[in-house]
């Protein structure tokens, strides 16, 4: 028993970070329909519907573009990133270390671990907004980006701190914790769905007879269309569709579930994420925007977004607590996922401690509401942000090798800074900014051209930097 | 003692789903407005302590063997 206890301290702490995951530490299909399920089912979503009602969406936009597009990141994972983590079974940050170098990872892991820590800020913030109701503190409104009073940031405090610590002792305690609270969440998030409709109906004085009669409400009361709140961008199909789509972009298509789907059996495990997606970015998504537009029928002024009253109005302490959790599980990973890339940095300082740090970190930046009232722009960004490295992944792992280049060349040159990746990411980063600042095109949908831009890119540098350290 | 282990983790199963099974129910009668919210939230609030309760003594163990590989 001894042993065995010693046997998993050990594992706890070594987690594979510079090495493949062996056989005999592989998880089965099971852990990842979990993971995902609980990871996707988060405070977060509590944001995110009602923010969609903010930007003025219809029900047929709603409904529909969810559908399209969660569909789009489920393949986004099984196509793109599956495969490769099946394949290397490495981390992200030790798989780019050898596409690019120790110097040019260090860069990437401060922007990979800095944005990690705000987004698990802005679920602190989620998780923060639950304990208003029982302190009764002021709390941050939809404009609001910077902290409004003592008991909020003593709030944030809390509650990260406690998030940090779980985070520090590991994916598997975080798998664990998760695993219990994810089938209570979602049929909360349920509860959450059925009981706003049902205030609608009693509002609204409407008859529901069949889905027609449903869907009639949902067009007419619920998902309105029309023009947004102030200070928000309208929201058609397309938006939602690619909101979805890219809301994710990171771990998918940007490749840092590498360092999860790298514990697959199967590459086809990875299906496991519509789990995450329909029952958190639909299911809960729309349930949550169901509050949120009741809170709106029956006060237009009433336009604050806070997860912890809406939930509190719709299911007591029980809405309260599912904040909690739902911030709290989600916020581990991402916690977990920066420790991660911070660790890459510092390979010497133990998983723990860097944990513990993006912990704070995060902690500092959920005090700012602003990141989680502008939660569907800052997450486009984040997207947008680290999806060229996944491009240079993918072309790294699938097409250079076939076009008569080297791949993982920094390790195979022995370079520190693999200049064509380096300048793939910088020169795709400045086009998409260009085209959001100057073309018109909104930070939403740019990162689709920009994955394009990226891998074109790095083939034709790498040609020619290849090329260049051959001859000298 | 096996067997012990094996019924009272099946007990704690049945008393797990069961206990999300009611929400759903309660939550489906307040939509069909045979409920009072007041009493739906007590409801919920009792499934809550009851689901981590009976959850946590199967899932932790069951997360605990999954992760010993």
């Amino acid at each position: 028993m001894v042993g065995e206890g010693r046997e998993n301290k050990k594992r706890r702490t070594d987690e594979f970070e510079r090495q493949p995951v062996p056989t005999s530490a592989l998880l089965g299909f099971k852990s990842f329909i979990g993971m995902y399920a609980g990871e996707h089912c988060a405070g977060t979503e509590l944001m995110i519907g009602p923010l969609f009602v903010a930007a003025g969406v219809s029900a047929f936009d709603a409904v529909v573009g969810l559908i399209v597009g969660n569909a789009l990141a489920v393949l986004s994972w099984m196509f793109l990133c599956a495969p490769i983590a099946t394949r290397s079974r490495l981390t992200l940050y030790y798989q780019l270390e050898k596409v690019c170098g120790k110097k040019l990872v260090t860069i990437y892991n401060c922007a990979n671990g800095v944005m990690f820590c705000f987004l698990a800020g802005a679920m602190i913030t989620v998780s923060a907004t639950a304990l208003g109701v029982w302190f009764n503190f002021q709390m941050p409104g939809l404009n609001d980006l910077y902290p409004n009073s003592v008991g909020w940031v003593l709030a944030v405090l809390v509650v990260g701190s406690l998030i940090a610590i779980v985070a520090a002792y590991g994916y598997q305690t975080v798998a664990k914790f998760a695993g219990v609270a994810a089938p209570w969440m979602l049929v909360v998030f349920l509860a959450f769905g059925l009981i706003g409709l049902r205030n609608f109906i009693n509002a609204t004085g409407a008859e529901i007879k069949s889905a027609g009669d449903l869907w009639h409400l949902a067009e007419t009361h619920i998902w309105k269309g029309g023009h947004p709140q102030p200070g928000q961008v309208k929201f058609t199909f397309w938006h939602v569709t690619f909101f979805a789509w890219f809301c994710n972009m990171a771990m998918h298509i940007g490749m840092s579930d590498l360092s999860v789907l790298r514990f697959a059996r199967k590459s086809w495990y990875s299906v496991a994420s519509a789990a995450g997606m329909y029952l958190g970015h639909f299911m809960a998504w729309l349930c949550a925007s169901i509050l949120y537009a009741h809170q709106l029928y029956l006060n237009p002024q009433d336009i604050d977004v806070l997860p912890g009253p809406l939930a509190y109005k719709a299911a007591g302490i029980t809405g309260l607590l599912c904040v909690i959790i739902a911030g709290w599980t989600t916020a581990n990973p991402t916690i977990y996922r920066s420790g991660l890339a911070f660790q890459a940095i510092m390979p010497k300082k133990s998983r723990f401690a860097v944990t513990l740090f993006a912990g704070g970190v995060a902690t500092a930046a959920g005090m700012f509401p602003a990141i989680a009232m502008k939660l569907l722009g800052f997450v486009a960004l984040y997207g947008m942000l680290l999806m060229p490295m996944g491009a240079v992944i993918f072309v790294d792992f699938w097409l250079i090798k076939k076009l008569g280049m080297k791949n993982n060349f920094a390790e195979f040159s022995n370079k520190s800074f693999n200049w064509a990746a380096g300048l793939t990411w910088f020169v795709t980063l400045a086009i998409c900014w260009w085209l959001v600042q100057k073309a018109g095109v909104q930070i939403f949908f740019v990162s689709l051209p920009g994955w394009f831009i990226a891998a074109v890119l790095y083939l034709f540098l790498s040609y020619f930097y290849q090329r260049y350290v051959f001859k000298n | 003692m096996s067997l012990k282990t094996n019924k009272y983790r099946f007990f704690s199963q049945v008393v797990s789903w069961v206990s999300l099974t009611i929400l759903v129910v309660f939550a489906g009668l307040y939509l069909s407005g045979a409920a009072k919210l007041e009493n739906v939230k007590a409801v919920f609030w009792v499934v809550t302590i009851v689901w981590f309760i009976s959850a946590g003594l199967w899932m932790w163990r069951n997360n605990s063997n999954s992760s010993n590989g």
